[in-house]
């Protein structure tokens, strides 16, 4: 299962790899969690999880001062130039099973992103960048209320030490791409597969649940009207038949008519836009924790929201049945004839 | 002391709350009853009365109907199978003893379907807080475990037992629904209906193959019918028990027998649930689990009686603001001390105190409920102040609950209730 951010720290001291731990408030953006660091350093490192049109995910881990041009590394991948896009955030908890910007390289510890790859910027191990001279670099030990820095050895050592020979890669470059010179990272991509919980839902089955606890092993029995089943079968037809398809066409056949219909994400989802609009970029859980708003205040909401989502919801639902209806009975008075 | 269960006849046809004598429909029993003295508990449809200090040993009526109780460990399963805290009833053990939850439970993880089967008994359209509890926590599961459930609105039992008019029972049947709807759920998984709308088909077989399995001996026995009750009273019981068979609804179910059944309901309906549990088996079908709940008490306490006609006595969904804010000032059996003085002394006593007991099923945050009950308990915090707290937080309960009726229309209650093909499994 998940492991924990004690489990993390745990296994890197057993494995003998040193660092200093700094807690702090929840840091969503590289931004904040400068900030928040003694020193702002600028030595704290970004963390893109991409995933491309083969569903293959990466971790691309690099100094916030490195340009990072998805085009390109997504040629350099071999998966074309816009074969590569910022992966969905619920693939964040379901594959790296660590909470939204949380991202970090010491996620491939997690059992779930075993088949994640992990991109290092090489700029870390130059000493221009990260000094020589006891230069640091901070990392996520798997929630964003912690920062480890480590220096660059340790970080590899670290990464060894999770069962990865660490990666590093010149982000910045931008090889020409041909006939005579094949992608340079295609080779990093075609060794993985597609993690488990990134495939798009195979026709007929329910929608992967992106619960953070991914215990239950049983499929839910949720009802997928036949309706929906066809859609994704069509759509996935479609992905095929197509060269050098939109990713998004496969990503929305994990989208079924009960996963739409479902009002918690929803709130879920309204309730952090609200957040971030109204209480300036605030994520959801800090604006009870930090008490600028009261948490009964913000339960009343919750409820609020889901009583008109669901009342929505259902009055839709009440409208499309009795189209239903009358398709039924207008094909029996032939009245459209 | 002894106590005296009496089963009443309408499961569902009531509330789970402590209610008046319907002294005009129950002519059995006489007996019996007066043997009941003030000392002894007495669970039965029409009266609920406590023992000596007027209050119900629940962990007796646990070990007398046979039913088992809802351990934390239960709960906590729960937890992890569903992945989100558990629902205050359950937590704070007012959805107390089940039956086979267990096996529920390892039917979920093994892919193995139920449903949820609940109803009600549209006898008015007064609903109060009491009446929307075992949906609330309906509701609760349904999203929980993502199951569909059926709900059964049993107006051919208040016409038989009420001598209601059978429009008017049709009427209030659609009444009663939109109030039910209201509390949120799932269009696409939820099937309403009233039995006068529905009984018939797949529905009446299974009707006719569990009244073959029961005798009028174990229906007076259960029931407590006499050759005086009229014969739709002494049939109907087997029309409550068919829902909990999945092949009532082919819409939903089609044929299977498979899929398993839980139903969310009242201690006082256990023995009824017996009978349904007894014939099963020998009709091939599958037991039907239960999750049940303690009383709701009355405004005026435990000992006191609650009913539909007696406003007072209750907090209903269609009280405003200021009605609410009477009731509970007025009303609201309080634990705490006789004087301001002896209050801060002695504390408030909240095994009686109803603020408190409302308190316990409304206010969500755990932390805060704690909180109030130390500071209440030990005197710091006064009558009026837990007061105010359980009025805020039913006005917003019932304010929200009008807003979210309101926009019931006639047409989602069609909807509801339709006989759609709903693939459910």
């Amino acid at each position: 299962m998940a492991l924990t951010k004690d489990d993390i720290i745990a296994k890197l001291k057993d494995a003998g790899i040193s660092f200093d731990i700094y807690e702090h408030p929840p840091v969503m953006t590289v931004e904040a969690q400068v900030n928040a660091l003694p020193g702002n350093p600028n030595t704290v490192l970004k963390n893109l999880f991409l995933k491309d049109k083969k569903h293959r995910c990466y971790i691309v881990t690099a100094l916030a001062s490195t340009k990072i041009d998805i085009q390109v590394l997504s040629a350099r991948l071999g998966v074309g130039k816009s074969g590569t896009r910022m992966a969905p955030e619920e693939l964040v908890t379901s594959v790296l099973q660590v909470p939204l910007g949380s991202v970090t390289p010491l996620a491939v510890a997690n059992p779930e992103a075993a088949n994640v790859v992990l991109l290092l910027d090489a700029k870390i191990l130059d000493h221009e960048y990260v000094s020589a001279d006891g230069g640091v670099v901070y990392v996520h030990p798997l929630v964003n209320t912690t920062s480890l820095a480590l220096t660059p050895g340790a970080l590899a050592a670290a990464i060894r030490a999770l069962g990865r020979e660490p990666v590093f890669v010149d982000l910045e470059a931008d090889p020409k791409i041909d006939q005579d010179n094949p992608p340079d990272l295609k080779s990093l991509a075609d060794v993985t597969q597609p993690p488990p919980m990134a495939l798009p839902v195979a026709v007929g089955a329910p929608a992967p649940a992106p619960a953070p606890a991914a215990a239950a092993p049983a499929p839910s029995p949720s009802p997928v009207p036949k309706a929906a089943q066809a859609a994704p079968a069509k759509e996935a037809k479609k992905a095929k038949a197509g060269k050098g398809t939109d990713p998004r066409v496969t990503a929305k056949a994990a989208v079924t008519t009960a996963s739409l219909a479902a009002v918690r994400p929803r709130v879920d989802e309204l309730l952090r836009a609200a957040c971030s609009a109204l209480l300036g970029g605030a994520a959801l859980e800090e604006a009870t924790s930090s008490g600028r708003v009261d948490a009964y205040a913000m339960a009343r909401l919750r409820a609020e929201m889901e009583m008109q989502l669901t009342s929505l919801k259902n009055a839709a639902y009440a409208a499309g049945y009795v189209a239903g209806k009358g398709e039924v009975v207008a094909h029996a008075e032939r009245r459209y004839v | 002391t002894r106590q005296i269960i009496h089963i009443r006849a309408g499961f569902l046809g009531g509330t789970p709350v402590l209610r008046e004598a319907m002294a005009e429909a129950q002519p059995t029993s006489d007996t019996v009853e007066q043997e009941a003295t003030d000392q002894e508990q007495v669970v039965d449809p029409w009266s609920v009365s406590g023992g000596a200090d007027g209050r119900i040993d629940y962990n007796k009526l646990l070990e007398q109907f046979g039913c088992s109780k809802l351990t934390e460990d239960l709960v906590e399963r729960v937890e992890s199978l569903t992945g989100r805290p558990a629902h205050p009833f359950l937590k704070r053990g007012i959805f107390f003893a089940h039956r086979d939850l267990h096996e529920i439970l390892d039917c979920y993880e093994k892919g193995i379907p139920f449903y949820l089967y609940t109803g009600r008994g549209p006898s008015s359209e007064a609903l109060h807080l009491g009446h929307l509890v075992p949906f609330m926590f309906t509701k609760y599961l349904q999203d929980a475990f993502n199951v569909p459930l059926v709900i059964q609105l049993t107006d051919d039992e208040k016409s038989l037992w009420r001598g209601l008019d059978i429009d008017e029972a049709r009427r209030l049947s659609r009444e009663n629904a939109k109030d039910i709807i209201a509390c949120g759920f799932d269009a696409s998984k939820t099937f309403i209906f009233s039995d006068f709308e529905f009984v018939g088909g797949a529905f009446y077989r299974n009707i006719i193959r569990i009244q073959r399995c029961v005798t009028m001996n174990q229906v007076r026995g259960i029931f407590g019918f006499t050759q005086e009750d009229n014969i739709g009273k002494i049939a109907f019981p087997a029309v409550q028990a068919a829902p909990s068979f999945p092949d009532c609804f082919p819409h939903m179910f089609g044929q299977r027998k498979d899929v398993r059944c839980l139903i969310p309901c009242a201690i006082d309906q256990d023995p009824y649930f017996r009978m349904t549990r007894d014939v099963a088996p020998r009709i091939g079908h599958q037991k039907p689990a239960l999750i049940e709940s303690k009383f709701f008490p009355a405004l005026q306490g435990e000992s006191g009686k609650m009913s539909a006609s007696d406003t007072n006595s209750a907090i209903f969904v269609n009280d405003t603001p200021s009605q609410i804010k009477d009731k509970i000032n007025k009303y609201a059996f309080s634990g705490g001390g006789a004087t301001v003085e002896e209050h801060r002394v002695r504390g408030a006593n909240l095994a009686v105190d109803v603020p408190w007991k409302y308190l316990n099923f409304f206010l969500e945050d755990d932390a805060k409920l704690a909180t109030i009950g130390e500071e209440y308990s030990s005197g710091r915090m006064l009558t009026g102040e837990i007061k105010k707290e359980l009025i805020t937080v039913l006005t917003d309960l019932v304010s929200r609950h009008q807003r979210a009726r309101a926009q019931v229309t006639d047409d989602v209650v069609n909807a509801f209730m339709a006989v759609r093909p709903m693939p459910c499994v």
